[in-house]
């Protein structure tokens, strides 16, 4: 299995290098949907017309400042593209599509382009933090350069046209991941759940089944594509996410005021298993990371850094196991070898 | 507790149904439970394109909004009935094709109905005098309204000068 695998062993720039998260914003990121006009959307094409697609879009990526790494979606194993899931780089649909697909990478893992998604074009940009204003500049800027090469389908009155009506107008979902294990403990998930809708945004669990939300980690969103200026949908989100991270961080002081030693607790436990267990499973995993996170927050660990931690989120779930052992393994034996990294990786802390 | 129906699987949904006053609980597994066909949860059953599909059956839209039963996009030939089905268009004339129905889902799902944000270069050379022309109407009606009707002389000429250049350059 080694030696012949595509896909990059190092994880994406925005977790293995430069500055630290911040402590509420993990990343953000910034998608653009568009659509060539003179093909079929992606559902309804005849597989000549995605092959042509793939090519157009390849070779009108060629003036692109960023140097890409291009994968043929049936290049690579199922394990790799599962990987590629787990680092936030395509989506679950476009690894399981049996269309012709494509993906083009820079060498950061900054950027990611799904071909043939549910549209024909799909630009993702991410980064550590809150960056969605430099994220909507790098997009508007490769989109401008692709534009030169391709016909969007666009039109006046409603914008970019898309497969699903819910991404016509700008073609763009900005979002931001947030580690929010105050308002989790302190019950106010709700409330932002509930109201965040007014604002035309929506807030999801990131890991976990369903809709839960292990980890305490969430996905803001814009919902509404069409009818604001894509400044305007940034604003937005900015404006509630300040409010957020303004609640988050009152319920972190207030977690620590009035029940600082069942916290401090409950954060050196989690530490004390991931550190000794023989068996993790996935969610387990998460779910005690998180608590790092906000130990990492409060300051408990004197080397342990949050992009350590962060890397340790992506690197302990099971496709990234499974290619760090190159084998195969069934959930058990993933629990025991999960648990045996995260020993080793954390033995030095 | 169990599935009441598998007797392998635990239960996770709890059902709860009065008919005729006489109330019955069911405990089932997931599985078990899309299979009474009530429920659906393969995928998020909340999931936005759920909720689409749910709201665009042609039984649901009124007279006017619903489309003919064999109503189909004419360039890609997508159905509406297949459209209701994956929430997702053909082609970008599927926007024209069923653009009753399009109005409807952007008064529903989005925050307007009119673009707002970026423009391909190319495109706003071209389709610029349009959006121009119908902003100088627009003028010269609030011009005609409070009886400016030098300034809706004015505005009217220009925008004379606008259509012709534009058939022009279509014709050219």
């Amino acid at each position: 299995m080694k030696g012949k695998r595509k896909i990059p062993d190092r994880l994406s720039g925005w977790v293995e290098a430069g500055e630290a998260s911040e402590d509420i914003i993990i990343s953000s990121r910034v998608r653009l949907a568009r659509n060539l006009g003179d093909y079929p959307f992606p559902n309804q094409a005849e597989k000549e017309d995605l092959f042509g697609v793939r090519e157009e879009i390849a070779s009108a990526l060629e003036g692109c400042n960023d140097e890409l790494d291009s994968y043929n979606m049936e290049e690579l194993t199922p394990l790799e593209k599962e990987a590629l899931i787990e680092r936030h780089l395509i989506s679950r649909a476009h690894s399981g599509s049996s269309r012709p697909c494509a993906t083009h990478i820079n060498s950061e893992q900054t950027l990611s382009i799904m071909v043939n998604e549910e549209d024909h074009l799909r630009m993702q940009f991410i980064d550590a933090g809150d960056k969605l204003d430099t994220l909507w500049e790098r997009a508007d800027s490769l989109d401008d350069l692709l534009e030169k090469n391709v016909d969007y389908a666009f039109s006046d009155e409603i914008g970019y046209l898309t497969a699903c009506p819910t991404n016509v107008g700008t073609g763009m979902r900005a979002s931001v991941m947030m580690h929010l294990p105050g308002l989790t403990m302190r019950d106010s998930i709700e409330k932002l759940l509930g109201g965040v809708g007014k604002f035309g945004l929506t807030v999801r669990g990131i890991f976990g089944e369903g809709t839960g939300a292990e980890g305490s980690i969430y996905q803001l969103s814009n919902q509404v594509t069409l009818g604001l200026s894509e400044e305007d949908i940034l604003e937005n989100l900015h404006s509630i996410l300040s409010q957020v991270i303004a609640e988050e961080k009152r319920a972190r002081q207030k977690l620590l005021a009035e029940n600082e030693y069942e916290i401090k607790d409950k954060i050196m436990r989690a530490f004390g298993i991931l550190k000794n267990g023989y068996k993790i499973n996935n969610l387990e995993a998460v779910h005690f990371l998180s608590l790092l996170l906000l130990g990492n927050y409060y300051g408990l660990f004197k080397e342990l850094t949050q992009k350590k931690i962060l890397q340790l989120l992506i690197t302990t779930r099971p496709a990234h196991l499974q290619l760090f052992f190159d084998e195969k393994m069934d959930p058990t034996r993933r629990d025991v070898l999960r648990a045996s990294f995260l020993r080793d990786e954390l033995a030095e802390f | 507790m169990k599935c009441q129906s598998c007797g392998e699987r635990e239960a996770n949904v709890h059902l709860t149904r009065i008919i005729n006053d006489r109330k019955q609980e069911l405990h089932l597994c997931s599985e078990c439970a899309e299979k009474t066909g009530q429920l659906n949860f393969s995928g998020d059953p909340f999931s936005f394109k759920q909720l689409l599909s749910g709201i665009l059956k042609p039984e649901m839209l009124d007279a006017k909004t619903a489309p003919a039963a064999e109503k189909a996009c004419s360039s890609c030939g997508l159905s509406y009935q297949k459209f209701v089905e994956s929430g997702l268009f053909g082609c970008g004339d599927c926007y024209d094709n069923f653009s009753d129905q399009v109005e409807y889902i952007l008064r529903k799902v989005q925050g307007g109905n009119k673009h707002q944000g970026k423009t391909p270069r190319e495109h706003s050379e071209e389709s610029g005098i349009p959006a121009r022309i119908a902003e100088l109407r627009s003028e010269m009606e609030e011009a005609v309204e409070i009886e400016d009707f030098e300034r809706a002389a004015e505005l009217r000429d220009q925008i004379e000068e606008l259509e012709a250049g534009w058939e022009d350059e279509d014709e050219g």
